[in-house]
């Protein structure tokens, strides 16, 4: 395959994975959703599954508004309507993680309404600075492990788990390697097509994955080539529509980094080695960057954000905040008041997955880049 | 030399030219909207007629608004938000907060010390308290739009208008209307809900003096007046509020022309 076709063909399986899915299904793949963020997919795919993270539809609202508030997050709104709508029977399963408030309903209010052969909850500790939390997330783990193999008739041991342990790690590891390669030359590969391989890591059997990773990282220009482009950071949990970033292109924007659910949060944290493999995975979930359910108590959040600012030598952050998303509403206040004290020029776009073509939303990235391209010219 | 900035708006459209010394040869406002190439070319038009020029006098043209895509004579085209901050600060150099209330739309922006926009936001998502939902009411009302303001300076009773939501706020007028409720007070409490969700949008970024307000609805001295009361402050009002945007558009040419 040239990268050329990896790209398009990841860029079209980042759209829509289903056709992809039902081709695993056919080769006798069960396929297991679970929203973000969180579940171990490793876990799910040395049982011998098909993890798949699912990451809700762009497509019109018309059956979870009867399930859900109408103020449950956007995010919430589109996973429900993708299963119950649009792809009823893509699924074979679902592991549910548990990480806010609306996640918590909706885990039962899926259990209830869509019908599975496997339905299995994991509850993550939302404050991961208790002693406590460590325990609780192997004990989770170590039930998972248990229900999937109660699900399958198959117990799975160390060597199945260190065989998927080292395939997504392999994969973590290609793409933080190409958006290194991004970082050094913004124009090796635009900011959509960076984040469409992320995409497809959240769809794709890293078996399959993989060598298309490796075409790419063969053919992209290894050489350090800085453009004039703003650099910005994105933040946040998902960059939805997708879209979104189609216009960053547009306007002259490279991404040097960001700290997002579905984004680095996703490639950067390999499992360990260990003795114990679901030691293994409790010390990977551990290490992670916090995101805004999933956190201390403390500052960890804002000050991951500020070093990344720092680090990258970012021009402005970009905020992506979830209609209605609760975790992050309650941040953002202290986010803003914190950006403001220290002169970091930060915008917060909401954004809903069903407004795809928004002109304003446009307006206003557009506003924010003109202000950090006007600092540059008159700093 | 000599450029232009376009100002292509919901309901109408304005133009700036300005000198090379930042001065404004000619303005114009044509109540055309749409956010359309027409708009933004007869704006053009009429300044240049006024300052007897034609379009080949001029060196470079800004397009701005909601129109600024299509319109024809563009070199470039840049978003509002900076525009009307680079006009506002052209005009007031102490303003640090903008207020700008158009045809559909509120926007309320911070500047720096150097007049670049350092945040804003903006209620985009309806009509609501804008000067759309002005004229909605000056329908329902029977009241000339010029006339609000300056009636609703001179009220009686305190009422208060619970929603801006256009549908909402005209039957809730009616209903007003209907109870005896005298017209002049009925204004002003439009006016003041007017305010309050101004001030709100304003809580979000934070207010600093000097706050200039400009746009449309910047001609309405009741909206102006509600607002100063709420933030405690006086508002700077340019002469000609509209076109604002099309000067701080026509500034952003002078810059490029010079550099490019
Ligand atoms: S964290 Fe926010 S976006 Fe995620 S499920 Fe909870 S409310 Fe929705």
């Amino acid at each position: 395959m040239k990268k050329e076709d990896v790209l398009k063909t990841l860029h079209e399986i980042s759209m829509d994975p289903f056709p992809y899915l039902e081709s695993k299904r056919e080769k006798g793949f069960k396929i297991i959703g679970s929203p973000l963020a969180d579940v171990p997919s490793e876990l799910i795919h040395a049982a011998g599954l098909m993890p798949v993270t699912i990451l809700g539809t762009n497509r019109p609202i018309v059956k979870a508004g009867g399930h859900l508030p109408d103020n449950a997050c956007s995010l919430s709104r589109s996973n429900l309507e993708l299963v119950l709508n649009y792809q009823p029977r893509s699924f074979d399963g679902f592991v549910f993680p548990q990480v806010c408030d609306t996640t918590q309903h909706l885990s039962d209010i899926w259990k209830m309404t869509i019908s599975s052969e496997f339905f299995a909850s994991f509850l993550i500790p939302r404050q991961v600075d208790r002693p406590s939390a460590r325990h609780w997330f192997y004990a989770e783990t170590r039930r998972l492990k248990e229900q999937l193999e109660a699900y399958t008739g198959n117990p799975f041991g160390r060597e199945a788990l260190e065989e998927s342990f080292s395939l997504y790690n392999e994969a973590r590891r290609l793409l933080r390697k190409i958006y290194g390669i991004k970082r050094k030359n913004p124009a090796a590969l635009s900011n959509r097509q960076l984040f469409d391989l992320i995409r497809a890591f959240c769809y794709m059997d890293p078996r399959d994955l993989i060598p298309m990773l490796e075409t790419m990282t063969e053919n992209l220009p290894k050489e350090k080539a800085e453009d004039e482009n703003v650099r910005v950071v994105l933040s946040g949990i998902v960059v939805e529509p997708s879209q979104l970033l189609d216009i960053l292109d547009e306007l002259g924007v490279s991404i040097v980094g960001d700290d997002l659910t579905v984004g680095t949060r996703m490639i950067a944290y390999d499992v360990p080695e260990a003795e114990d493999p679901l030691e293994a995975l409790t010390a990977r979930h551990f290490d992670k960057s916090p995101f805004s359910p999933i956190r201390d108590v403390g500052t960890r959040l804002y000050d991951h954000l500020l070093g990344l600012f720092e680090t990258t030598g970012a021009d402005g952050i970009i905020f992506f905040h979830i209609k209605f998303c609760e975790s992050q509403d309650y941040d953002l206040p202290d986010l803003k008041h914190i950006m403001r004290e220290r002169r970091i020029p930060m915008i917060v776009l909401d954004t809903e997955y069903q407004s795809v073509t928004k002109a304003q939303t446009k307006t206003r990235l557009e506003a924010f880049i003109e202000s950090l391209y006007g600092e540059r010219e008159n700093g | 030399m000599i450029v232009a900035g376009v100002d292509a708006g919901s309901l109408s459209a304005e133009a700036a030219l300005v000198d090379d010394g930042g001065k404004v040869l000619a303005q114009s406002v044509v109540l055309m909207g749409g956010c359309s190439a027409k708009a933004s070319e007869k704006a053009l038009k009429v300044a240049l007629e006024e300052a007897n020029l034609s379009i080949d006098d001029l060196t470079y043209i800004v397009a701005t608004g909601c129109g600024r895509e299509i319109s024809p004579y563009a070199n470039a085209r840049v978003t509002e938000i900076t525009c009307i901050a680079r006009g506002a600060f052209s005009l007031y150099p102490s303003c640090r907060t903008i207020i700008d209330i158009g045809g559909q739309d509120t926007k309320v922006i911070r500047v720096n010390e150097r007049g670049i926009v350092s945040e804003f936001d903006m209620n985009d998502k309806c009509a609501a308290g804008t000067g759309r939902f002005l004229e909605v009411m000056a329908n329902a009302l029977g009241v000339g739009l010029e006339e609000m303001g300056q009636r609703s300076l001179d009220f009686e009773e305190d009422l208060q208008i619970s929603s801006v939501c256009t549908v909402f706020a005209e039957s809730e007028v009616i209903s007003l209307q209907s109870q005896g409720k005298k017209v002049n007070d009925i204004l002003r409490g439009i006016h003041k809900a007017i305010a309050d969700r101004t001030v709100g949008l304003l809580e979000r970024i934070g207010v600093e003096k000097d706050v200039v307000m400009t746009g449309g609805v910047a001609k309405n001295i009741g909206v102006v007046r509600a607002i100063e009361q709420k933030l405690g402050l006086a508002l700077l009002i340019p002469e000609e509020p509209q076109t604002v945007g099309a000067i701080g558009a026509a500034h952003i040419a002078l810059q490029k022309a010079r550099s490019a």
